[in-house]
């Protein structure tokens, strides 16, 4: 079996070193994997912001890139929602790209969703015996694709606890340019996810830029929380 | 504005223009039917909404407890539509001053736990008193909102219907809930066999009586008595004092208090046309305190 | 003053920490209640029912409005029609001449704040007395309502013991149902001697011309049977095609409002009070408003937002509403449901910053009773108005797609990122300056992962 690993720009550049352990994983788990390097951004954050003719270059120019790959594989949840969900109605004025953008999305997988549904990975290791996490559901991998159990069920596979938060579904703020457009909301509503947070050793998710977001946050008000990507928490616990 | 609805139904008709109508799903469309008898689910969603919910199996035991209860109100505001038997022993009032309102539903629904009520009873008297009493006839209780609504199918029969499903609330403030805002506090529904055959013999029902049909020299007279109770059990009637009679059972010495006052409340339902044939029935339709050596006094004195 | 959601929000959560917590509070409870009560039927069935039958009623408005007249009148009703705020109060006060109406008790109402009907009383003289406890408390406070559903949501008891304690002279540690008993004293006598009643309408039945209202209180049921006149104010997008489309619709609403079987009165109106009937109001008047509804029925990535039924369910879930209560949205309608209605009943040039009282993040559109596309809606305001957003945004998003099409300048600018960030310690792009004013400063990766791949992984 072999993917086409689409890092995207976040992970590339402030994410590298999960990113990297998401390609040692799957090799581990005999998936061969390769960089196509032209890939660069999804084009969700044009998306979201209404700029939908720069989305759309974009997210043309992700299709080119990934086009022939078996599975596209994504260590981010949202960005994967971006090809599997909203990419197409980019181009429902195109039949060409919009059929090339459903194609992409029937090819297209977040990390975990892919080891449970393709790879049918079980066993990663128990390398994280006795370890607590607090694992945060981004919204959109979780609400439009629907992939909640899968991320779970790996991370209890390795022997960690993931302890109930009960804030762990709600948004944590990021939302791309709201984050910016209105700061102080988007604080105060990682502050609800903080506030709750419980007592753990790693606060993980598959979305990178939500846990920049929370981590970034936490930091600035001195609070004391270990981030980590889902990706490093999986070969961690595979590789000892 | 004369033309007003004109040019607004212009705009609806050229904003829906080119568009496909969009067809009505098939329905009415039922939700799914919970198990269970549809009194039983009635009672139970009634109270989970805060209702009092009693249910009684005879006219007599209905009305027997109307009086009783009815006691603790100086007044009452009563919709024509509830048989004379059912009608408190109470003063009139307006719905402004009355202490109970007492309706007649419609219907009721289980689903919800609402009672069906009409304006043509008088909708002032649902709302006011701070008490509000609810007879309804237990072939009355339908299973589905549906078919409580399809009193309103052709012509509806009221000017104002309404599903009252619980007492007055609200958490307004700071989410903390008070009943009783503006409508009643209590709702209290008493399901009975029917309100029909009432209404023939209601005159004959017996306002409280206040020696309440109990010759307590008769019970007096009994101190000092060895009696059995209904399972064989034998007791002695120590003494009667104005208010209760004192019991001591045989086997373990103990003693138990038996006030006046339910045995009263037992032969007023006696005579209501209940019969009270063990403990069980003293229970359920008098009091719970000591019921085998009460009902055992009553049957000494051939009242039970 | 600054205007708009941003500016609100920012002033919000920086003086009133108090309104973050009471709405966040009330919110979860409301929404905790919402799950458990969609838990216990298959709500996902009824939600789909409920969709289809709004939006087959939409789809012939017009002939279930011609309907639902013609009903009205035959049981004695008048029907009045108001094509905006300006028309709906020329009725009010031509009804108000007409009975001498010297006092109104209200019932809560959304249109009614849409139409400003409290202000219209206020210049014409009537004593008015809003109803519900919530909107009591705002309407001693002198505020507008912050929620669709609970209007005093964002106050905590405290604040409305003070209240209470200056206007109605309770004691100031008087407890909730001391409050309440306040309360209702002072509006049982305003029941007892309004000449008119107020209301909305939950829904009006066109087989029949039943105007139905659901509530917890009674108010509303007093409002519309103690006073001799009753005015209903209805959206024309309010109508049920039949009345056993109640049934669903009834149980529905209060499952996603409050987690309820059923709102503890519901009303179904049909006239005024009849000849044999003890009592009620003698008139009954129903005012069909448009207000900008037929321009969102117009308008198709928007229309289905005219199913709302008004529960206040996206604002439970929506975790900006959560932060800053329905104030900071400066509009009648808050949360979800207000950023994509408000626009469209508007103006579209709100949607540039309503727009963004949103983080996108779906959860509204798994509560609608009625699955309205709220998120979907909320990002075609977005895109409406990028056309006009901030020419700094335009040159940002025109920029970034110039270097994400161009793979070799964006792996170069993932150099300068980093280097960058090594010399100043601080990040050079504005909006990434925005970002560290809440964040610290960002902190690429040492390497890139395009980087780690070719002195490492791609020679696996």
């Amino acid at each position: 079996m072999r993917v086409c690993f689409f890092v995207t720009c976040l992970a590339d550049q402030f994410f590298a070193e999960a990113a990297a352990d998401a390609v040692r994983l799957l090799r581990a788990l005999g998936v061969g994997v390769s960089f196509p390097r032209a890939q660069t951004c999804c084009g969700q954050p044009a998306f979201n912001a209404g700029h939908w003719d720069e989305a759309r270059k974009m997210a043309a120019h992700t299709q080119d890139v990934f086009e022939g790959c078996e599975y596209v594989v994504l260590p981010s949840g949202s960005c994967t929602t971006m090809l599997r969900a909203y990419s197409p109605r980019l181009f429902e004025g195109d039949r060409p790209r919009y059929e090339a953008a459903l194609d992409l999305a029937g090819r297209s997988y977040e990390l975990a969703e892919f080891l449970v549904k393709v790879v049918n990975a079980k066993d990663l290791g128990r390398g994280l015996e006795g370890v607590r996490l607090a694992y945060h559901h981004g919204c959109h991998v979780s609400r439009e694709l629907g992939v909640k159990e899968e991320p779970v069920r790996l991370l209890e596979a390795t022997g960690a606890e993931v302890v109930p938060w009960e804030a762990d579904q709600e948004c944590c703020g990021f939302g791309g340019v709201f984050s910016v457009k209105n700061a102080p909301v988007s604080l105060a509503m990682a502050d609800r996810k903080l506030d709750t947070l419980p007592e753990v050793d790693y606060l993980t998710s598959a979305d990178g830029a939500c846990l920049m977001h929370m981590a970034g946050r936490a930091r600035t008000r001195g609070l004391d929380v270990n981030v980590r990507h889902i990706a490093s928490l999986l070969w961690e616990a595979r590789n000892g | 504005m004369p033309d007003a609805k004109r040019r607004i139904l212009r705009r609806v008709r050229r904003a829906l223009e080119g568009r496909w109508p969009v067809e009505a799903p098939t329905g009415p469309w039922r939700p799914a039917v919970e198990e269970g008898e549809a009194v039983e689910r009635f009672s139970a969603h009634a109270r989970a909404n805060g209702a009092e919910v009693l249910r009684f199996t005879e006219p007599g035991a209905a009305r027997a407890w109307l009086a009783d209860w009815a006691a603790g109100f100086a007044s009452a505001a009563v919709s024509p539509q509830v048989p004379a038997a059912y009608v408190p022993p109470l003063p009139a009032a307006t719905p402004a001053e009355a202490e109970l309102g007492v309706s007649r539903a419609l219907a009721a629904v289980a689903d919800t736990g609402s009672v069906l009520l009409s304006s043509s009873e008088g909708r002032l008297l649902q709302l006011l008193p701070p008490v509000h009493l609810v007879w309804v006839e237990e072939t009355r209780v339908l299973r589905h909102l549906a078919e409580a609504l399809e009193a309103l199918g052709g012509e509806p029969p009221a000017s104002a219907l309404a599903l009252h499903s619980g007492p007055s609330k609200s958490a307004d403030i700071g989410q903390i809930m008070v009943q009783g805002v503006h409508g009643p506090g209590r709702l209290i529904i008493a399901i009975v066999p029917s309100l029909e055959d009432a209404a023939g013999e209601g005159k004959t029902v017996p306002g409280p009586d206040p020696a309440g049909g109990l010759d307590w020299d008769a019970v007096r007279s009994l101190a000092g008595r060895d009696l059995t109770t209904k399972r064989g059990g034998s007791f002695t009637v120590e003494r009667v004092t104005e208010n209760t009679a004192v019991v001591r059972v045989g086997s373990s010495g103990k003693t138990y208090t038996i006030r006046r006052h339910c045995l009263e409340k037992a032969v007023q339902r006696i005579a209501a046309g209940t019969p009270i044939s063990g403990p069980a029935a003293y229970r359920r339709h008098a009091c719970n305190e000591a019921p085998a050596y009460a009902w055992a006094l009553l049957h000494a004195l051939d009242l039970a | 003053m600054a205007k708009g959601y941003k500016a609100a929000a920012k002033r919000a959560l920086a003086e009133q920490p108090q309104v973050r917590e009471s709405v966040t509070r009330a919110t979860l409870h409301f929404d905790a209640n919402r799950a458990r009560a969609y838990a216990e039927v298959e709500a996902e069935a009824w939600r789909d029912w409920a969709a289809a039958t709004k939006r087959h009623t939409l789809s012939r408005l017009d002939r279930y409005l011609i309907q639902a007249e013609a009903r009205l009148l035959a049981s004695g009703a008048e029907v009045h029609w108001a094509e905006d705020a300006d028309d709906a109060q020329q009725i009010l006060r031509e009804l108000i001449d007409r009975y001498g109406v010297q006092r109104v008790v209200k019932g809560k109402s959304m249109l009614s704040e849409e139409l400003e009907v409290n202000g219209l009383l206020e210049r014409l003289g009537v004593e008015f007395f809003e109803t519900d406890l919530g909107e009591y408390i705002i309407q001693l406070a002198g505020e507008p309502p912050s929620h669709i559903v609970g209007p005093a949501i964002h106050k905590n008891l405290e604040e409305i013991r003070a209240l209470f304690h200056e206007k109605l002279g309770t004691p100031p540690d008087a407890s909730p149902g001391a409050l309440a008993a306040a309360a209702r004293k002072v509006l049982r006598e305003a029941f007892l001697t309004a000449d008119m009643g107020i209301s909305g309408a939950n829904f009006v039945v066109a087989e029949t011309g039943t105007v139905v209202l659901v509530e917890n209180e009674g108010n509303i049921r007093l409002s519309t049977s103690a006073p001799r006149v009753h005015v209903v104010l209805a959206g024309i997008e309010k109508l049920l095609p039949r009345v056993c489309d109640l049934e669903i619709f009834l149980q529905l609403l209060a499952r996603a409002a409050t987690g309820q079987k059923i709102g503890t009165f519901v009303s179904l109106l049909n006239g005024p009070r009849r000849p044999d009937e003890p009592d009620g109001p003698e008139h009954l008047h129903v005012v069909f408003v448009d207000n900008g509804r037929s321009s969102v029925l117009a308008d198709r990535e928007m229309y289905e937002a005219l199913s709302c039924i008004r529960c206040g369910a996206c604002l439970n879930t929506c975790p900006v509403y959560r932060q800053t209560g329905g104030h900071a949205y400066g509009q009648v309608y808050s949360g979800p449901i207000g950023i994509v209605l408000t626009p469209g009943l508007r103006d579209p040039r709100l949607a540039e910053d309503l727009g963004y009282a949103c983080s996108l993040c779906t959860a509204c559109a798994d509560v609608c009773p009625v699955k309205i596309p709220l998120p979907k809606q909320i990002l075609t305001w977005r895109v409406r108005s990028a056309k006009r957003a901030p020419a700094a945004e335009r040159m940002a998003f025109a920029g970034y797609a110039q270097l994400m099409t161009r793979p070799r300048f964006y792996r170069i600018s993932g150099k300068l990122l980093r280097i960058a960030a090594s010399l100043t310690g601080a990040p050079w792009l504005p909006v990434l300056g925005a970002w560290a004013a809440g964040h610290g400063a960002l902190e690429p990766s040492p390497k890139s992962f395009r980087e780690i791949w070719e002195e490492d992984l791609g020679n696996a």
